[in-house]
């Protein structure tokens, strides 16, 4: 559990640097959550940044093109993640996936919602595989 | 031609005198406002009672209409529903009235960051930004931002009275869409209306101003100079704070600690949330005050007793502004020596 807790220390310390000295201002936990996930479950980990790309684009395109916005996008953000997880949960019989499934949602929403859409998909997707190699170092040296 | 109004203060002053300018040149006008009451304007003037559940959406019935100019005040805060706002409505021109801190959360915590902000609203069908920021940092992020979507920037006038880049927004609009320059005439009519609007009042024998609807410091700043300048008075501070506005109180807490140490700021009267860390922040001149009708008439008291101004600030939506905008309204009558 140490390593785990030094992990999440480090990755709020990151995300407070980051903030400090380049104004980021959309570091979550759900990336973390997810990656920390994904150790040991690499599909789930694959799903979880697939179904977080596929519901930004469903959302920047109902935005676009029918000028959805706001709780309508994210809403829709979050089912269509947790819709996208559920072969893997029932292949696995894995109901907490589905459940984080569901962050991957939020996560494109708050994406979506950045005042710069790509650099904010570019760090979540950064903090995700950042943390997961890092965990994964972590488990290696117990 | 569609022109959306965006900034931090003005925005509705800004529309109305575009509108009254535009539409007295012979043009068919249609203006709407936003805030406390959203007002439609053409020829006659109409409340919107009925609003739906995304009010954004009130505004893709307004584009429909047929008029030669429409002016829209882009109502949204954060930089994701200023973009949908102007995604909506495809203003040819985006009016910054100027870039002051007010919503910090949601825009960023420095003028530039917020000026960063209004630049990520910026459509496609932008072909020209106007605004009236000063600062030459915040000009240049607002410039870039008019570059990258292939828009003119023009900077508009500022006439040193409050709220004066409105004037000088008029007049942009003027010049640059309709070729006409505002004669010196109707320039100075339009530099009274805002001078009228940062005058006090007087109740009894105590002068006061309505400032709880300036939100930021900055515009404080300039408010509070003028009205010094204007009546050479010193002022006490009501300061209204409220629960769900912390970011407000934040930034205007280091600002009344530094205002604190003018002579002429006799008093910062602390009500509301979080008054106590305020009021110990701005050291002896600060007192927190209870939101009651005591509370309100120990500090009318206290600035009708030395004759100085009692300036509202910070919020509009407090039980303290209610009681001494009710107060000062009906007319005070100073209970010194009754």
């Amino acid at each position: 559990m140490l390593s785990e807790y030094l992990l999440m220390l480090l990755a709020t310390s990151a995300s407070y640097l980051a903030y400090r000295k380049w104004n980021i201002r959309n570091m979550v936990p759900y990336p973390v959550v997810g990656a920390a996930y994904s150790l040991g479950k690499p599909i789930f980990g694959a799903i979880f940044l697939l179904s977080f790309l596929f519901s930004l684009a469903i959302g920047e395109i109902v935005f676009r093109k029918f000028l959805m916005y706001g709780m309508r996008v994210f809403h829709m953000q979050v089912v269509l993640s947790a819709t996208f997880m559920l072969p893997y949960s029932i292949a696995t019989s894995d109901p907490i996936s589905l459940f984080l499934g569901m962050l991957s949602g939020q996560m494109a929403y708050d994406a979506h919602s950045s005042r710069d859409q790509v650099k904010t998909t570019i760090l979540f997707m950064a903090t995700f595989l950042l943390l997961y190699f890092l965990y994964f170092l972590a488990r290696m040296f117990p | 031609m569609r022109i959306s109004v965006s900034g931090t203060r003005g925005k509705t002053t800004t529309v109305n005198m575009l509108h009254d300018v535009i539409k007295s040149r012979g043009l068919k006008v249609l203006s709407k406002t936003t805030g406390e009451k959203a007002v439609i304007r053409d020829d006659i003037e109409r409340e919107i009672l009925k609003r739906p559940r995304s009010v954004l959406y009130e505004n893709l019935d307004i584009i429909k209409s047929n008029y030669d100019v429409i002016i829209i005040e882009n109502q949204a805060i954060t930089p994701y529903t200023m973009k949908a706002f102007n995604m909506m409505v495809k203003p040819e021109v985006i009016i910054i009235t100027n870039v002051r801190l007010d919503h910090t959360e949601f825009l960023g915590e420095s003028r530039e960051e917020i000026a960063k902000s209004f630049c990520s609203s910026f459509v496609k069908s932008v072909k020209t930004v106007i605004s009236g920021e000063r600062k030459p940092e915040i000009e240049e992020i607002l410039m870039k931002g008019a570059g990258k979507v292939g828009a003119d920037y023009i900077k508009a006038e500022n006439y040193e009275i409050p709220g004066s880049e409105a004037v000088g927004i008029t007049e942009a609009v003027l010049y640059h869409f309709f070729g006409e320059k505002m004669d010196y005439n109707e320039r100075n009519n339009l530099l009274r209306k805002l001078d009228d609007i940062f005058s006090a009042k007087r109740s009894g024998d105590l002068f006061w101003y309505n400032g709880a609807k300036i939100n930021d410091p900055d515009s404080a700043e300039i408010v509070l100079n003028y009205l010094r300048k204007k009546y050479n008075m010193d002022v006490v501070i009501s300061a209204n704070l409220r629960g769900d506005r912390r970011d407000r109180t934040a930034v205007f807490s280091s600002f009344f600690r530094n205002l604190s140490k003018l002579d002429w700021i006799r008093r910062i009267f602390v009500s509301g949330p979080g008054s106590g860390s305020i009021t110990k922040l701005i050291g002896e001149k600060g007192v927190k005050v209870k939101e009651d009708p005591a509370s309100a008439h120990e500090m009318i008291n206290f600035a009708t007793r030395d004759g100085l101004m009692l300036v509202l600030l910070v919020n509009r939506r407090t039980k303290m502004a209610d009681i001494l905008i009710e107060k000062l309204s009906r007319g005070w009558e100073s209970s010194l020596g009754t």
